[in-house]
């Protein structure tokens, strides 16, 4: 029924020039935080001892109790200490700390691909410690989980709906055949019926791309965001994965190599020179905006897209996989805020079909227990209630509050009626 | 701004009014405007708060009010109306965004109550005299408008012609049909009026005037009914007011339709000529019900397969 109107916004691409320069290398900084911590969120044990060299790409952090390796050296570098960092997407962490120097390990050779077995496919992506960019989640967990599931179709996600953001079509750009490959393997290893790569270009780009990756089924999402990136032919659900994750998972599985790096786009208006940077997992976000060149002074550094990033009060934060681009802006993108006067802009906008006014309108009365019945927890957080709002508020982050709230304030208010 | 692209199709509005009866309308809306800017101001100086006059959502109800008065008003009403609707309305329940009524309407129903002999003797457009600024308005020839003529039963004697070209007795704002048409589209184009809320509510009142005609003639009966009075100023203006209109499509449907209902059966039963402003007053107190509750009718199967899961 809520096809009847169309949900979603338009919004302005502001991915030019970035989305047509090459990816550019950053070089080795002095010193690269690492946290010592699975994709999933298990502590790991340094492997090395204090200022022991090791190697890029080989094993830095061993998993608590199993001592299996989980985290692998982004750069050659000494291990010189192991610092407490508060990060805003995975909390209170320990992360080993790396001086880093020029050098890497030695080129393994190429292995042949096509007879691996899912297995295997899933054990190298875990020996790997490969991270899927689109949730910051383990790629192996992921794809194990949808094992032995209903039919589906696996999707590389390169749509990049948010304003900013490039690097995956960056990604695409520099190694098609690449990701095409790596998702072909994620598909064997999941067990989807067929896979697509999805991307927002039309056109000439689109044919482009489909020379490179040949046999691909590449598909072009366009309309309103936040759109399904799917193929119009589509009666299968769709589950995605992300263009970087499907070439580390590649190379995961021809070369042996860990994921080591990750391609960030860097743009917003205070950077002067807006491009996508490949660097090493655990660069501070103030070295990577030093390498880019700042114009400006920014006053918000955002941590993702426009969308759906966190603005961050300080710089000092590693960039782990699953951040994808990074803005520096001189200007707060909203206007000042003024009260809710129930336009009703919300509503049109949810692709998930909710009242977004009404649930913010309730957490201020703190009417939890009538809170719940509006489902909170069908929210993604896409942002695009805060987009349209005419008064600025920000709408999203008040019915996010609302849904991870869910067990904690119902508990104690709502279901209470013996209270 | 939603507010400002109201104030901005307000603005032909008044313009044609002047064209019609000389710069007393205009000095009217203008008086109306000014009175609820200084009455907000002064609340939120009462309130300790910051003023809100900036968010122009005052000058857009003393504007409403002074356009549906009559030309020849005197210039202490828009003042007593817009009093009201700030300082009785507005205010009290919070100020911009939470008031549960709409403020310029409630403000005219007040005056239709209070000074009803005042609120409906409309001069006749047809001299294209300017009226008088100041002094007795005595002289002035007074007309009876079609919603009357309709109202007390007798034969009315106003063309398609005139009646789209505004050439005929009623508020300020209300008569220039062929105005207010481009004014609601541009508010359409602008996301600041909803199509949902006009459309269902036009067609609501089409339907009653087709099915219980008071003229003859049912293309003739939904023209005259559509035009007279302030029926297609309050589509436009007053019931897609964004503080008071559900916000789902379904809802906004709804609203409308009972809106258009409840306007028609004021004038088949009602005391006044014209009682557009209390159908919205009744369907404001139902906004917030009809929203919740056609979300909730769409969403019955999602909201039960939660409470299953929890």
């Amino acid at each position: 029924m809520s096809k009847f109107t169309k949900r979603g916004v338009f919004l302005p691409s502001m991915k030019e020039p970035a989305a047509s320069r090459p990816i550019a290398d950053m070089p080795v900084p002095a010193q690269v935080f690492v946290p010592l911590l699975t994709g999933d969120g298990a502590p790991c044990r340094p492997a090395v001892g204090s200022y022991e060299t090791v190697l890029r790409g080989e094993p830095l952090g061993l998993l608590e109790g199993a001592d299996t390796p989980a985290v692998y050296a982004p750069v050659t570098g000494v291990l010189s200490d192991l610092r407490e960092m508060t990060h805003p997407l995975l909390g209170d962490i320990t992360c080993a700390v790396l001086d880093g120097m020029a050098g890497s390990g030695e080129k393994p050779e190429k292995r042949d691909t096509d007879a691996l077995q899912p297995e295997e496919i899933l054990a190298a992506a875990r020996a790997a410690g490969i991270v899927d960019e689109l949730d910051g989640s383990l790629l192996a967990d992921k794809l194990a989980g949808w094992l032995d599931t209903d039919p589906y179709l696996l999707g590389a996600d390169g749509t990049e709906q948010e304003p900013y953001s490039s690097s995956a079509w960056t990604v695409l750009n520099e190694a098609a055949a690449e990701v095409s490959e790596g998702l072909g393997l994620a598909a064997r290893a999941a067990g989807a019926i067929d896979c697509h790569i999805a991307i927002r270009r039309v056109g000439k780009q689109r044919k482009a791309l489909a020379e490179r990756a040949p046999g691909r089924l590449i598909c072009s999402v366009r309309g309103r965001y936040p759109a399904v990136p799917e193929p119009a032919s589509a009666v299968l659900p769709v589950r995605t994965v992300g263009v970087q994750a499907c070439r580390a998972l590649y190379r995961a599985c021809a070369y042996g190599e860990a994921q080591c790096d990750c391609v960030v786009t860097v743009a917003g208006d205070a950077v002067a020179n807006p491009q996508n940077v490949r660097v090493p997992a655990g660069t501070l976000v103030e070295d990577l905006l030093r390498f880019c060149g700042l114009c400006a002074d920014p006053s918000y550094v955002i941590l993702g897209d426009a969308m759906t990033g966190l603005a961050i009060a300080q710089t000092d934060i590693a960039i782990v996989p699953g951040i994808t681009c990074i803005l520096a802006l001189t200007t707060r993108p909203q206007p000042k805020t003024r009260s809710c006067i129930g336009c009703g802009r919300c509503v049109r906008a949810c692709h998930a079909d909710l009242l977004p006014f009404e649930i913010m309108r309730r957490l201020e009365n703190m009417q939890y227990e009538r809170l719940a019945r509006l489902l909170p927890e069908a929210c993604d957080g896409c942002g695009a209630c805060s987009y349209v709002c005419p008064s600025g508020l920000d709408v999203t982050a008040r019915v996010l509050e609302a849904r991870d709230a869910q067990g904690t304030i119902f508990l104690k208010w709502g279901d209470g009626d013996d209270i | 701004m939603m507010s400002f692209d109201v104030l901005i199709a307000l603005l032909p509005l008044c313009i044609f009014s002047a064209v019609y009866y000389g710069a007393r309308p205009v000095i009217l809306v203008l008086t109306g405007m000014l009175a609820a800017v200084l009455c907000e101001t002064a609340a939120c100086l009462i309130m300790k708060r910051v003023p809100t006059v900036a968010d122009g959502t005052a000058a857009v109800t003393g504007g409403i009010v002074g356009m549906l008065l009559p030309p020849m008003a005197p210039y202490w009403m828009p003042v007593v109306g817009a009093a009201f609707a700030i300082l009785v309305v507005k205010m009290p329940m919070g100020g911009s965004g939470r008031n549960l009524f709409n403020p310029a309407a409630a403000a005219i129903a007040v005056l239709t109550l209070c000074f009803s002999g005042t609120m409906f003797r409309y001069p006749d457009p047809g001299q294209n005299v300017p009226l008088p600024l100041t002094g007795s308005l005595a002289q002035v020839i007074t007309e009876s408008s079609p919603a009357a003529q309709m109202m007390s039963g007798g034969q009315t004697l106003y063309t398609p012609a005139m009646l789209l070209m505004g050439d005929f007795p009623g508020p300020i704002g209300a008569t220039a049909i062929i105005v207010l048409v481009p004014c609601a589209l541009y508010l359409f184009s602008r996301r600041s009026a909803s199509f949902f809320i006009t459309a269902s509510y036009l067609a609501a009142c089409a339907g009653m005037a087709v099915l219980f005609p008071r003229v003859p003639g049912a293309s003739n009966s939904v023209l005259m009914e559509l035009c007279s009075g302030y029926l297609l100023f309050t589509g436009v203006f007053l019931l897609n007011d964004p503080v008071t209109a559900p916000r789902h499509w379904l809802g906004r449907l709804a609203y409308g339709a009972l809106a258009g209902v409840l306007v028609m059966l004021l004038r088949y039963y009602g005391r006044f000529e014209e009682g557009a402003c209390f159908a919205v007053l009744l369907v404001n107190a139902l906004a917030p019900v009809i929203d919740r509750g056609s979300w909730y009718l769409l969403n019955l199967r999602r909201i039960r397969k939660g409470a299953h899961s929890r």
